[in-house]
């Protein structure tokens, strides 16, 4: 478990990144978090949770090319590791073995 | 198309790594234009900014560190550890090149300090950009004179009407006698005693330490003390209030009104003591200038704010003719001189202002980057020399892929890392050299460079610089070589390079035998001043100084007491001696020149050995009518008349003419840079009062006995005085004060530059024989014999010195010509000294060069060529 521990925001930033597949870079990113969570992003924290998580071994990168769009610099594509696909699978796996100990019937919070 | 702010960014290039910005930057500027869509320019903006802003996270300088560190600290480490082999293995070259280095900085590094010292002359005067001094040329008997000396009531009288002028002071430096009260009442001359206006404090800022700065000196009988010489005169600095004495009838006692702290040691004006000057001056009345009695003084001027001194100085002759028709006064040329300017204005002084040469900071100057350069140059020539040996090793480095940016780069380390083991060093040679360097000035250096940060950078970034030229040329002929030059021939037969060296040598002997030369001439001339032009001999006269009026009545007891004393051998009382400063100049009616006078008694000519050309000395029965005088030479010669003895055409004191009873010969009574100027010499009984010094010329076996006597007797006949001796060669040596400090400086400096030049001349010579070893070693074997080889390796070292030798006389005859200038009795420059130098530096340079030329001579052919 240690070494391979993701944070709720990395986990969030690594799934998008699975999700956008060889369309993930900095800015798909963020679009594809706020899209699912509903929150404002700033940029520069995904690029933050991005390059600590290359550093982990989550994520590989290579350069793209440039355009105009960018101001004539490269963007820097990610993909998701070995390493990374199976953190988020041990995530799921986490979660759903406890989800199997809830009871089926939610509980109903304040009635009698 | 709206460019994104720019800022945000170059801050984050400034931190983080170029590649990783690249990439955040293209991901803000396509979200801004996004942004510039959705939200608008404003909003996109201020994201953008926001944004970026926030980009700066930690995780930036991790990725720098990552990415950068082998490229370029590797290299680095590896160029100091091939510079240290490199250094390690020429042990000699590099000990010569660092010992040079060290020397070179440590001196100039001297001579910087002094430099910059000199440029904060003054700097807490914070109005001296206004202050000036009043200045007058008149014509007189044919020359111009050059006064600083003002009529008492010039300036009261015109600053009136002369709003420009803020505030104006008179100020006068005197020798006061005053008694002591920590010394048991004894009497002490203070010779460092200031007398101004009020306004002094307001001119010149100063530090008052205790007492009323608003009441310092605007009552007669004031007086401001500094905190020195209240520690000196009372054992403590609470002193305002008190009183001091004179030993004069003609003093009234002062009172302190305030104690002030020392002038600083940067200060260009320097005292003990400041007293209202209200006593001295002579009573204005209703027209000062008809008075009889008229006293002149240095005026210093503070003009307001935006005033030109020029303006002034056309008002001043309109508005004293307001005042009088004194010709002297409206006839004079009168400027006013900048402050900053009077602190090197060596031509006139007003013993206020301690004028400093600035021809001598300017020299020293050159000295200090010649001496760097002497040392630079011994780097460049070692290491071009060494080039050749270096070549192969390029050659090698070239094949294995180093780039000729890198070979320069590795060569510019190491010149770096000998000046940066020089540097250290020479703070410490520096730390050694400050305290002779001070005693040699005779004032300390007040500035603290070692906290001084600016002074510091400054220094390092000149090293940087120093490397950069020093290292610049070897690495760019080491990198020139290919690897093929190697392979083909030996590259050591080049020679490329060798005329530079050669050229560089030659400066190098230049500059030191041009100061080999200064260093003779200069001190020639010291020796001229000292033993050629006195007719008598200074070490064996000492003078005994009073005070006016010591010896009113009694000075005949005194001379015979003195005379009687064992050791003795001749005594004079007089007004003054060789060597004083004679404020006392006059001039008379009919004389077209300013004169000196001294009282003396019949003995003075005796004691000093002067020649009476014609007529007698004096002589006290025959003396005592007809108002007799002594001349010197140049009085008669300036006097029009026919037969000036025996003359008594002329009134030069009292009431009657004077009868001239004797010419003697011009002898020197100041000092040598000045012309004899005329004197005359009035009987001691024509004014008893003004004998103030007993001459007194011993016999040299028994110094010590003598003193002790004589201070007996002086302690009989004056017990209230100190006893207060002083040698006439002493005396004499301290009008050439700065020529001594001057030689001795010189000196110094020359040691240092052969030190360095022979130096460089070694390791050349080293390198120079183990080139040419096995050369040699073959014209051994084919029968050369030791004499042969030693000239062929010395020969054109010889021909160097010669080529330097030509260069050097000539300039070192113009400068020394320059400085002779001053002087208006001046030995002549003789050939010899030129000859002798060249001769020294021949032998210097054989003995330099034998050593490695006597080593290969001396080997054995058989070793050397074995290898081959």
């Amino acid at each position: 478990m240690k070494g391979s521990f993701l944070g709720e925001f990395e986990e969030v930033v690594l799934l998008a990144t699975w999700v956008l597949k060889d369309q993930a870079y900095a800015n798909t990113v963020r679009d594809e978090v706020s899209k699912h969570t509903q929150r404002d992003i700033n940029l520069s924290a995904i690029h933050s949770a991005l390059y600590r998580m290359e550093r982990k071994g989550f994520l590989t990168s290579e350069l793209g090319e440039a355009s105009a769009r960018r101001g004539g610099k490269r963007k820097r594509h990610f993909y998701v590791s070995t390493k990374g696909t199976e953190a988020l699978n041990e995530i799921k796996r986490i979660r759903e073995s406890f989800w199997q100990l809830v009871p089926a019937t939610p509980v109903k919070g304040g009635s009698i | 198309m709206k460019q994104p702010p720019k800022f945000p960014i170059w801050l984050l290039r400034l931190i983080a790594n170029r590649s990783i910005v690249d990439e955040i930057e293209g991901d803000l500027h396509e979200d801004y234009l996004d942004n510039i869509e959705t939200r608008g320019l404003r909003k996109a903006r201020s994201i953008y900014r926001w944004t970026a802003f926030r980009s700066l996270r930690p995780y930036l300088l991790a990725h720098r560190r990552e990415n950068r560190k082998p490229k370029y600290i590797d290299m680095v480490i590896y160029h100091l550890k091939m510079a240290t082999r490199i250094m390690s293995k020429n042990r000699v070259f590099t000990a010569i090149n660092i010992f040079g280095l060290t020397i070179g900085l440590a001196s100039s590094l001297a001579i910087l300090l002094f430099i910059i010292d000199q440029s904060r002359m003054d700097d807490f005067q914070t109005k001296q950009d206004r202050i000036y001094r009043l200045e007058a040329e008149l014509e007189r008997g044919g020359s111009l004179q050059r006064s600083t000396r003002m009529h008492s009531h010039l300036m009261p009288a015109i600053a009136e009407n002369l709003p420009g002028i803020e505030k104006f002071a008179r100020i006068q430096k005197s020798t006061r006698t005053l008694v002591s009260h920590k010394d048991g009442n004894k009497s002490m001359t203070e010779e460092n005693f200031v007398f101004a206006d009020p306004e002094f404090f307001e001119l010149f800022d100063f530090n008052i330490v205790s007492g009323n700065p608003k009441e310092l000196i605007s009552a007669p009988g004031t007086v401001v003390i500094t905190v020195s010489t209240a520690l000196r005169h009372f054992g403590h600095t609470d002193v305002v209030g008190e009183t001091i004495e004179f030993n004069s009838k003609y003093d009234k006692p002062m009172t302190i009104t305030a104690v002030m702290a020392d002038p600083p040691g940067n200060s260009s004006i320097q005292f003990d003591f400041v007293a209202s000057n209200e006593s001295l001056l002579p009573p204005g009345g209703s027209n000062p200038f008809k008075q009889r009695f008229s006293l002149s003084i240095p005026v210093y001027v503070l003009l307001s704010p935006g005033t030109s001194p020029e303006a002034i100085v056309s008002q001043v002759v309109p508005e004293l003719k307001k005042h009088t028709d004194k010709k002297s006064l409206i006839e004079s040329t009168y400027s006013l001189s900048s402050f900053d300017h009077l602190k090197y204005d060596m031509e006139v002084a007003d013993g206020i202002i301690t004028p400093v040469d600035k021809r001598v900071i300017r020299m020293f100057g050159i000295i200090a980057i010649l001496i760097v350069s002497l040392a630079l140059i011994n780097y460049v020539n070692l290491t071009s020399a060494r080039a050749i040996q270096r070549a192969q090793e390029a050659g090698i480095r070239k094949v294995v892929g180093a780039s000729r940016r890198t070979l320069v780069s590795q060569l510019l380390t190491e010149s770096l890392m000998i000046c940066f083991i020089a540097l250290p060093l020479a703070i410490l040679a520096l730390e050694l050299i400050i305290p002779y360097f001070e005693t040699v000035l005779q004032r300390e250096l007040f500035f603290e460079y070692k906290t001084n940060l600016v002074f510091l950078s400054g220094v390092v970034f000149f090293i940087l610089i120093l490397a950069t030229v020093a290292g610049l040329y070897p690495a760019l002929v080491i990198s020139r070589f290919k690897f093929s030059h190697i392979v083909n021939g030996r590259p050591e037969h080049s020679s490329k390079g060798a005329l530079l060296r050669k050229v560089l040598v030659i400066f190098q002997f230049t500059f030191s035998i041009a100061l080999i030369i200064g260093v003779f001439l200069v001190q020639g001339q010291l020796q001229f001043i000292r033993t050629q032009t006195l007719s008598y001999s200074p070490e064996h006269i000492i003078m005994l100084k009073g005070s006016f009026g010591m010896m009113s009545k009694n000075y005949k007891a005194v001379r015979a007491e003195i005379q009687q004393l064992p050791g003795v051998q001749q005594v004079s009382v007089a007004s003054a001696s060789p060597g004083d400063d004679f404020f006392a100049s006059s001039t008379r009616k009919g004389v077209s020149a300013t004169m000196t006078n001294y009282f003396t008694d019949e003995n003075y000519l005796d004691v000093f050995n002067i020649e009476i050309l014609r007529g007698r000395k004096f002589n006290p029965i025959a003396d005592s009518t007809g108002a007799p005088i002594i001349i010197n030479q140049a009085l008669a010669d300036i006097l029009e008349l026919e037969e000036p003895l025996n003359s008594t055409a002329y009134k030069f004191f009292g009431k009657n003419n004077n009868k001239i009873i004797g010419i003697v010969e011009n002898f020197h009574f100041q000092s040598l840079r000045d012309e004899i100027k005329p004197v005359f010499m009035l009987p001691a009984s024509a004014m008893a009062p003004a004998l103030k010094q007993i001459i007194v010329k011993v016999e040299t076996s028994e110094f010590d006995q003598t003193l002790q006597k004589l201070e007996a007797t002086w302690d009989k006949f004056f017990p209230d005085m100190i006893f207060n001796y002083q040698f006439l060669d002493d005396k004499l040596d301290r009008m050439y004060t700065a020529e001594y400090r001057l030689s001795k400086i010189f000196s110094l400096f020359t040691i240092l530059a052969i030190l360095i030049t022979c130096l460089g001349l070694f390791g050349l010579s080293m390198h120079i024989s183990e080139v040419r070893l096995k050369e040699i070693s073959i014209r051994k074997v084919l029968g050369a014999s030791m004499g042969q080889i030693m000239r062929l390796l010395s020969s054109q070292v010889y021909l160097l010195v010669a080529i330097a030798a030509l260069i050097a006389s000539p300039l070192a005859w113009y400068f020394m010509k320059q400085w002779l200038q001053d002087f208006a009795y001046k030995k002549a420059i003789s050939a010899d000294t030129f000859v002798l130098t060249f001769i020294a530096c021949l032998a210097m340079a054989t003995l330099t060069i034998s050593w490695h030329a006597l080593k290969t001579a001396r080997s054995n052919p058989a070793e050397t060529l074995r290898n081959e």
